[in-house]
């Protein structure tokens, strides 16, 4: 599977061209569809050599679930793996998470009290 | 102890952020001062943190005490201490120049949010800088992509709501491309942590591959949207260009260019080097990187607005920070990462002086601005400094990055680059030099508005920042010392 | 909107509601639930009270000045929960390995950080949905009054 840099250059000008600056018409309509069956095509081809979900050997069943599910009670003191591990093991990006929601709220705030 | 200082100058930016909006009437005009000492304590981390990485080597942190591939990982190596003493910095200085000048583009009910939204981007920066872990990384995404737009569209203009919808709008497109990339990874690897994704995907390549190439195409896409690579830039001259002058120079000299290390880091410590054999990705950033440099500099050149001809400049130099990147040697990238301290450190500095001379003069088109040096000779000297630097004037520090740069593509036998590099320098003389000379030398016209003093509080910062170009061109050797270090493939 | 059945019907409502949502929050880590899913029935009941009855009368129930107190509360809570773990000598976010976790498995009160932390996570995500809500719909008002 060779990519040729100038056609992904090609192609990724192309979009932006198409997308930002090409004004509505015919054109653009052919340009639009050619350019989503490329992406489509990309996609279709990632979609199908995709791991089967929910079979054991997949890659995602590795030591971090084994010891999630099989330890979460006895380290974190929590029954519930889930919470165990958005509270406990990775409570970093909980913060993350609420810093998300506070800052949706000051940005949306003073966007209404501006002005 | 010294080690929790990494996660402790988050935490405290995070802290202060959520103290601010409590501040009431008696307590708000503390803020500022609050704001300052908190920026200014985070910059003495930083550099202590130079000290320590420089004196015992990189190490990691586990956050909650767990290890790397359940829990999340901070390492704070030479380029992660690099970028958050260049974030802390610039940040500080800024704000000491916000100080005064927000209180003309902002109402001061909302100004307790400024500084939270400012504190909140500054963390979250520092988090992509200093994370190990692909989902933490998305998260800090998250908050920098919103505080991004929350500080320009929180001027009392009409104009910054289109301007920051459009950023708002693309960059959350770019963000989606980012989670849709690490949750590929993770479903093919399995892991999340940066060198556990790197030590799987190899095998993965051969079971796997258009996926890898897919999430490699959306981490790729979606930080090019973020940081303003060539044909995704169109949000960039109207957002950095109608913000509060502050915002922008946060904005131009800061934000575009996390994004830029986030990639580099993913791209050689996580993905492999086999990869690249079969996917030219350098060879694409390359690519877009000399369309970026030329395209900025070209639509620069044809701008009557001087913050938005700063603003198209920035496509230009982000394109030097890729081309190092693409160039994939160590003296390219040496220049291509120098080239984001020097460029925070010009490009804040001539968007500082822009807005000082629009505060003063009201004075927003580059023809008016003809002898108004004689007016306001110190900004205007700084200004010119920028100028020089930007040009790579030998003795600015713009000089040491472009040198590099060079000397790097020559290394690897590619004197085209340096062809480019030439020509690129040659356009910003032509748009930046006759603003400098016209300032000077120029007819002098008429001040249509009354002339406003300018306060000292404005100008030191600006001066700062000049003299930091100049030191930096005659003395870059801490900074490439650093650097060297930060880089070693 | 007056309508006396649907006011009715929200004063019986709105207080299992609340209920419920302090339980999800509680037991987040002994069932399904947690933080952020007991903090947003906790947000829209307070929706559910202000859509039924008028903006003032929830204003009145929860004022903008404690809204704001709850939403910067919820987050300080969280970050000094962390540096509770540093401070017993542990890293950031430490839970047992710094002598937070308290209680034993399956009990209400255990799991040590876990249950603290959704309860910040509660509040924050319950006063982020209302005040969220709450501003939109006085700007909405305000916008009406001006045309």
């Amino acid at each position: 599977m060779e990519v040729n840099p100038y056609v992904a250059v090609g192609i990724l000008l192309l979009m932006a061209y198409v997308f930002f600056y090409l004004p509505a018409g015919y054109i653009r309509h052919v340009l639009i569809v050619l350019l989503v069956f490329i992406i489509g095509y990309a996609l279709v081809m990632t979609v199908s050599e995709m791991p089967t979900f929910g079979a054991v050997d997949t890659p995602a069943h590795n030591v971090v679930p084994e010891r999630y599910l099989g330890r979460a009670p006895e380290e974190t003191g929590a029954v519930n793996v889930v919470t165990a591990i958005i509270t406990d093991y990775r409570a970093f990006d909980t913060l993350g998470e609420v810093v998300v929601l506070f800052v949706a709220i000051v940005a949306a705030l003073s966007n209404l009290k501006a002005r | 102890m010294s080690l929790h200082l990494p996660v402790i100058s988050i935490a405290l930016l995070l802290l202060a952020s959520f103290v601010m909006p409590l501040l009431r009437r008696g307590a708000r005009a503390a803020a500022l001062p609050f704001t300052l000492s908190v920026l200014g304590a985070v910059f003495t981390v930083s550099l202590y943190l130079i000290y320590l990485v420089e004196s015992r080597g990189a190490f990691s942190y586990h956050v909650g005490g767990w290890p790397p591939p359940w829990g999340v990982e901070l390492y704070i190596d030479h380029l992660a201490v690099y970028m958050m003493m260049v974030l802390s910095s610039i940040c500080l200085v800024v704000m000491v120049y916000g100080a005064r000048d927000l209180y003309h583009e902002i109402r001061a009910e909302v100004m307790s949010w400024y500084y939270t939204l400012y504190l909140l981007l500054l963390a979250s920066m520092i988090g992509i800088a200093l994370t190990n872990d692909l989902f933490t990384l998305f998260v800090f995404l998250e908050i920098s992509t919103i505080s991004a737009c929350g500080i320009i569209s929180i001027k009392k203009d009409r104009e910054c709501i289109e301007a920051s919808f459009k950023y708002l709008i693309l960059s959350v497109l770019g963000s989606g491309c980012v989670l849709l990339g690490v949750a590929m990874i993770y479903m093919i690897t399995g892991y999340l942590n940066y060198d556990f994704v790197a030590q799987e995907l190899p095998q993965a390549i051969a079971e796997y591959p258009y996926n890898i190439l897919m999430a490699l195409s959306l981490f790729i896409v979606g930080f090019s949207v973020k940081s303003a690579l060539f044909p995704l830039h169109i949000w960039l001259p109207d957002a950095h260009s109608s913000a509060p002058s502050p915002s922008s120079a946060v904005l131009s000299g800061l934000v575009i260019k996390i994004y830029a290390a986030a990639i580099l880091r993913l791209l050689f410590r996580v993905f492999p080097a086999e990869l690249f054999e079969v996917v030219p990705v350098l060879d694409i950033l390359l690519f877009l990187s000399v369309l970026a440099v030329m395209a900025g500099s070209i639509f620069a050149m044809v701008q009557e607005d001087i913050k938005r001809m700063l603003a198209y400049s920035s496509i230009a130099q982000i394109g030097f920070v890729f081309m190092g990147i693409g160039l994939f040697g160590n003296r390219a990238l040496l220049g291509g990462l120098v080239h984001i301290f020097n460029h925070a450190l010009m490009k804040s500095m001539l968007f500082l002086a822009a807005g000082l001379i629009i505060y003063a003069a009201g004075i927003r088109n580059i023809r008016d601005l003809r002898g108004i040096g004689v007016r306001m000779p110190l900004t205007m000297g700084a200004f010119a400094i920028g100028a020089f630097s930007m040009v790579g004037i030998p003795g600015t520090n713009g000089f040491i990055s472009k040198w590099h740069l060079a000397l790097g593509a020559l290394d690897l036998g590619r004197p085209f680059f340096v062809a480019i590099i030439l020509l690129s320098s040659l356009l910003n003389g032509i748009y930046y030099l006759p603003i400098v000379i016209n300032a000077f030398f120029g007819v002098k016209i008429e001040p249509r508005s009354e002339h406003r003093d300018v306060p000292g509080m404005m100008l030191v910062p600006v001066l700062i920042l000049a003299a930091g170009v100049i030191f930096f061109g005659f003395y870059p050797g801490p900074i490439l010392a650093l650097l060297e270090q930060a880089i070693v493939l | 909107m007056k309508d006396i059945v649907i006011r009715t019907v929200c004063r019986v409502i709105v207080p299992f509601v609340q209920v419920y949502g302090l339980y999800v929050i509680f037991h987040g880590h002994l069932s399904p639930g947690g933080g952020f899913a007991g903090g947003a029935i906790l947000g829209s009941s307070m929706v559910l009270f202000a859509l039924s009855f008028h903006l003032e009368a929830g204003a009145q129930k929860l004022g903008h000045e404690t809204s704001s107190y709850l939403e910067s509360g919820g987050g300080i809570w969280y970050i000094l929960i962390g540096l509770l773990g540093l401070a017993l000598g542990s890293n950031f976010l430490t839970n047992r390995a710094a002598g937070l976790g308290f209680g034993l498995p399956g009990q209400l009160f255990s799991g040590g950080m876990i249950f603290l932390l959704s309860l910040g996570i509660g509040v924050k995500v319950a006063s982020t949905m209302f005040t969220l809500f709450y501003n939109l719909s006085e700007e909405e008002g305000s916008g009406g009054d001006h045309q």
